[in-house]
């Protein structure tokens, strides 16, 4: 049991499958920046960059409990902190 | 806003029940806005509170860590806003400030909402259903069907599909109860749902487009 992020195709198809590695990674919100997927999965305090080219996990940001919803504004990653009352700000590139 | 605890977490090495109250600042009242418990569904209701003097809301957690869910969308120079408690949506002009619609109806406890070229849509969780609704005339212009049980959450905005009859997308969403992810294709009248439910997984919880794919969190891969 693992919490996973899919890739799909227009006609339904599961093209891919990223194990995020632990049952308590359910990604809360996944954003798109335009390179990258960006899992934020706050039960285990970890935000998970994908490389949608290979469909595999190319990074790993500690942003501690409690991150929320995220939104990219064209150069970062918004996401809000209910655990630490903070608006985080994740650098992309 | 719209709240919504989808998962609850570990407190020491057990999961817990616990309540979430949402107020403008400290100290907070002794009651609640939800109610959740270990091994529910997704646990929505609708909020109002008031800011702080300093613009914030505070969301506290009784036991957690859970998953927390507020939700807004913005789109035709308007912010949407979800009432999961009253079933209904407020629509706020983005220039103005000024509220342009309090009262639209929609399903049974609206979970999440975006927008599409033409339309608004607001997944419901409690009907199983997703509300379209017309920006020109701010109300329910279709009611979409989805599966019995499904209980859907995120939607996104898909592919392009415009056609001569105008610019459109298709609209996906997950049903975390239902284990499936839903395609709905608009565009025409009568929107169409296609169900997928193979290789999905458990409580698909999560989804955004990338242009080109659909990619979907769930709970537990297959």
């Amino acid at each position: 049991m693992t919490g996973a992020v899919l890739r799909m195709g227009e006609d339904g198809a599961v093209l891919a499958t990223i194990n995020l590695g632990s049952p308590f990674a359910v990604p809360l919100d996944l954003v798109y920046d335009g390179s990258y997927i960006w899992a934020i999965s706050p039960l285990v305090e970890t935000t998970t960059r994908i490389d949608p080219i290979g469909n595999a996990i190319s990074g790993n940001i500690d942003t501690g409990l409690g991150l929320g919803s995220g939104i990219f504004d064209g150069t970062s990653l918004w996401a809000s902190n209910s655990g630490s009352d903070q608006v985080q700000r994740l650098r992309t590139s | 806003m719209n709240v919504t605890v989808v998962g609850t977490g570990l407190s020491g090495s057990v999961r817990v029940n616990g309540f979430v109250t949402v107020v403008p600042a400290n100290p907070a009242p002794n009651a609640s806005n939800l109610n959740y418990s270990v091994g529910s569904g997704p646990t929505p209701n609708s909020v109002t509170v008031a800011l702080s003097s300093t613009g914030q809301v505070r969301f506290l957690v009784s036991n957690g860590p859970v998953n927390l869910i507020a939700d807004i969308a913005y789109g035709f120079n308007s912010i949407w806003a979800l009432c999961t408690g009253t079933n209904r949506v407020i629509r706020v002009n983005a220039t103005t400030n000024a509220i342009e619609a309090s009262n639209i109806s929609v399903g049974t406890s609206p979970n999440a909402v975006a927008v599409n070229a033409n339309s608004v849509y607001v997944t419901n969780t409690g009907s199983n259903n997703v509300s379209r609704i017309s920006p020109t005339t701010n109300t329910v212009a279709e009611t979409i069907p989805l599966p019995a049980g499904a209980g859907p959450g995120e939607i996104t905005r898909g592919a392009d599909n415009s056609s001569l009859f105008g610019p459109s997308r298709d609209m996906w969403v997950v049903n975390g109860s239902g284990d499936s992810v839903s395609r709905i294709t608009t565009g025409n009248a009568t929107s169409a749902v296609t169900t997928f439910t193979a290789g999905i997984g458990t409580a698909p919880s999560s989804i955004t487009f990338d242009g080109r794919n659909v990619w979907v969190g769930v709970t537990d891969a297959p």
